[in-house]
């Protein structure tokens, strides 16, 4: 299984001269597990570059994973080529809600006057599913989902191939709700989908120093995501969901914190065009 | 499908983000408050509530029998309440918020009345999950 990153900037696209080296694009990441089917997560702005790089070679399925419906994780959605290809069985799973149905939602965005064509207009079979309880199978991969703490629905997902775990966590305040430094690990959100993961990707939107103003806004600070990743027991941790405010070099200081704090496994930052291997 | 054989995060333990969230407001809240996991099973009480109940929480699983056997829930004659008369079994039952009062021996030997108010924790609609209990030290009415 091998993962490449499309996007890893939150809440806003942010291109630009300070975000060259990790990237201005909002959450996607491309995951192809060993039999070629294509997953995807989230769909926000760097779902456009993907659906290029498909080259006219678009698989007949394709799955995409959405954490949350937050639009830096839905925007680049309408501009996913093959959107547009009838030919193409788009599969999309999201977070199930109390009230209203991932279709109603999406289609929220999806419609004027937002959107000029409508999610009932668009040409490609879609099917939409509540990501359920339990674990099911994308190709030759096992995908899990569990809800976690941000705002609104939203969950995290963990796909697994070969014995082999990618965890991605990309808006996620655990924190909100306990003490991370005491709770037991079963009362920590996320801990089910992260538990022993190869890869973590998490949300490290915040500094320490910027975390008290942004309490509750569902995101996590260097010191939450290290001591996450150290519950969890993961082996190679990367900082995910950028703040647009911070520059590459904002960055690297963050990492190089989150290594201060956390000595577990590997640090590093989501960068586009990087990609993992799992084998 | 063995339980070893299942992926990770079906056989890792850890609380349904509903009963998480529900925790950390029973952790900042001064109203006594209990919580149970899907099966009935307590999984958590309050500082305010060890006040009423008369013993810490300790971290440890207490079946809804044990739970009863602890803390003794009596009528205004000293008989055992049953369990499932509870407002928290009947909110269980039911599936909608219960309420009820009744007396409690409590751990420390105290004999107060108390009113609680059941509510189960459905994650979406039928996906029991959990459920809360929320009671307070009062005088039963004539």
């Amino acid at each position: 299984m091998r993962a490449r990153f499309w996007g890893t900037r939150g809440s806003l696209a942010a291109p630009g001269p300070d975000t060259i080296r990790y990237g201005g694009n909002t959450s996607c990441i491309e995951v192809r597990p060993s039999d070629g089917s294509l997953v995807i997560l989230d769909s926000g702005t760097g779902i456009r570059a993907l659906g290029l790089s498909l080259n006219g070679s678009i698989p007949k399925r394709i799955d995409i994973l959405l954490s949350h419906l937050h639009l830096d994780h839905l925007e680049g959605l309408g501009f996913f080529a093959p959107l547009w290809d009838p030919a193409t069985e788009l599969h999309i799973w999201g977070p199930p809600s109390p009230v209203r149905s991932l279709s109603d939602r999406i289609a929220q965005y999806l419609s004027p006057p937002l959107f000029p064509v409508r999610l009932a207009e668009i040409p490609a079979q879609l099917e939409l599913h509540d990501a359920p309880e339990e674990a099911w199978t994308l190709g030759s991969a096992t995908v899990s989902a569990r809800p976690i703490i941000h705002q609104g629905p939203t969950v995290g997902y963990r796909i697994e191939e070969g014995g082999k775990a990618l965890a991605y966590l990309t808006d996620h305040e655990p924190a909100l709700a306990a003490d991370l430094s005491s709770v037991p690990a079963e009362w920590v959100s996320g801990y089910a989908i992260a538990a022993g993961a190869d890869v973590l990707i998490h949300d490290c939107q915040y500094t320490e120093a910027e975390y008290p103003e942004r309490a509750g806004f569902g995101h996590s600070s260097t010191q939450h995501v290290a001591s996450f990743a150290k519950i969890a027991g993961a082996r190679r941790l990367i900082l995910f969901h950028h703040d647009p405010n911070h520059t590459d070099e904002d960055l690297e200081h963050l990492c190089d914190r989150v290594r201060e704090l956390w000595d577990g496994g590997t640090v590093e930052l989501a960068r586009e065009g990087d990609e993992i291997n799992l084998r | 499908m063995d339980v070893y054989s299942r992926p990770v995060a079906a056989r890792v333990p850890q609380r349904h983000i509903a009963l998480i969230l529900a925790r950390d407001l029973a952790a900042n809240v001064a109203t006594p408050m209990l919580l149970v996991d899907e099966s009935g099973n307590l999984v958590y009480f309050n500082e305010p509530a060890e006040g009423v109940l008369g013993r810490p929480y300790a971290e440890a699983q207490m079946t809804t029998a044990d739970l009863a056997k602890a803390f003794k829930p009596v009528n205004e004659a000293g008989e055992p309440v049953p369990i499932l008369e509870l407002p928290l079994a009947t909110a269980f039952q039911t599936g909608v918020p219960s309420r009820g009062g009744f007396w409690i021996e409590a751990a420390d030997g105290r004999r107060p009345y108390i009113e609680v108010v059941g509510i189960p924790l459905f994650a979406r609609v039928g996906d029991l999950v959990g459920g809360l209990a929320m009671f307070w030290e009062t005088t039963p009415e004539d």
